[in-house]
């Protein structure tokens, strides 16, 4: 309770996404791509997606997965997954 | 690398996993079994559901008497799992809301062991979440002119992250808040619980079968060693 990742872990040795429901009301947006860009690492990639909020993952699937394959798999592909 | 160490090198060593198994006859077996353990493990969350809070182990449901874990450990048993099941060189962690603070954690312990880390309802500070809650939550009150609610803010007055009873209190509304894409989803799982609740989470063929989850499926997800 009393995380504070801005202060606690600002640099990050691995590549760094976060793809964030512009309406999220629980872990507000704009916190965490404030976050995001905060955060030194190898590769970073900060977004948020529309009509979304906490739960972006289930409730635009499509906007979610296309953010994984088009951003995040070719990263991480290149650093061994 | 000193000769003893030279020694003890595998005589297999700069063949893959997969001819080995091929080798060995195991290996459509092998695939057959690992996939389906795999799948089973996503389905289960059993892989991340080790390292979830949110598996039945919150704060919310337990109170004080919150099961305590050791994220240490837990990593090394998802490291033995991850690489003696999957066989994958590597991991993309996705975190989603509380679980984002252990996935960065992990990011912080570990960072070799992870290809990317993919946050999603990432929290950044909690007192920063707490009192952007607390503010959305009294202006709805009053914009609702909701006395009980109201006098509960103004009770409250500057909302404290680290009381927990407090904040269970004062969020329990907050759905009412949420995108209306999250209300939707959570009303669409109330109207789905009762076949939720009585499917069988342990026999996985019937969703295998449906899902055709084969073996380009996978090569879609990870590169195997």
């Amino acid at each position: 309770m009393r995380t504070n990742l801005r202060a606690t872990a600002d640099k990050i040795d691995t590549a760094f996404f976060v793809i964030q429901g512009r309406e999220d009301v629980v872990t507000p947006t704009k916190a965490a791509i404030d976050y995001c860009e905060h955060v030194e690492s190898p590769h970073r990639y900060c977004n948020e997606i529309p009509d979304s909020g906490h739960f972006a993952f289930m409730t635009t699937p499509a906007a979610f997965l296309s953010e994984l394959t088009d951003k995040v798999r070719p990263v991480a592909i290149v650093r061994g997954a | 690398m000193s000769q003893t160490q030279k020694s003890k090198k595998s005589p297999r060593m700069g063949g893959t996993f997969d001819e080995f198994l091929r080798e060995e006859g195991m290996y459509e077996a092998i695939q057959t079994t690992a996939m389906r353990r795999i799948l089973a493990m996503q389905l289960d969350g059993t892989a991340v559901g080790k390292l979830m809070r949110g598996a039945g182990h919150t704060y919310g449901r337990y109170g004080a008497k919150t099961p305590r874990r050791s994220l240490w450990k837990e990593l090394q048993t998802m490291e033995l799992r991850l690489r003696s099941i999957c066989f994958v060189d590597c991991t993309i962690v996705l975190g989603h809301s509380w679980g984002s603070i252990v996935g960065v954690r992990m990011m912080q312990l570990r960072p070799g062991l992870f290809a990317a880390y993919v946050g999603t309802g990432q929290v950044a500070s909690w007192k920063e979440s707490v009192d952007m809650q607390f503010e959305l939550l009294q202006e709805k009150a009053q914009r609702e002119d909701h006395q009980t609610s109201i006098k509960q803010f103004n009770d409250i007055g500057n909302p404290d992250p680290t009381n927990a009873q407090q904040y269970f209190t004062f969020s329990k509304g907050p759905r009412g808040a949420m995108a209306p894409s999250d209300q939707a989803w959570l009303q669409s799982l109330r109207d789905r619980a009762s076949t939720l609740l009585a499917g069988d989470r342990h026999n996985f063929q019937n969703v295998l079968d449906v899902m055709d989850f084969s073996s380009s499926v996978r090569s879609k997800c990870c590169r195997t060693r």
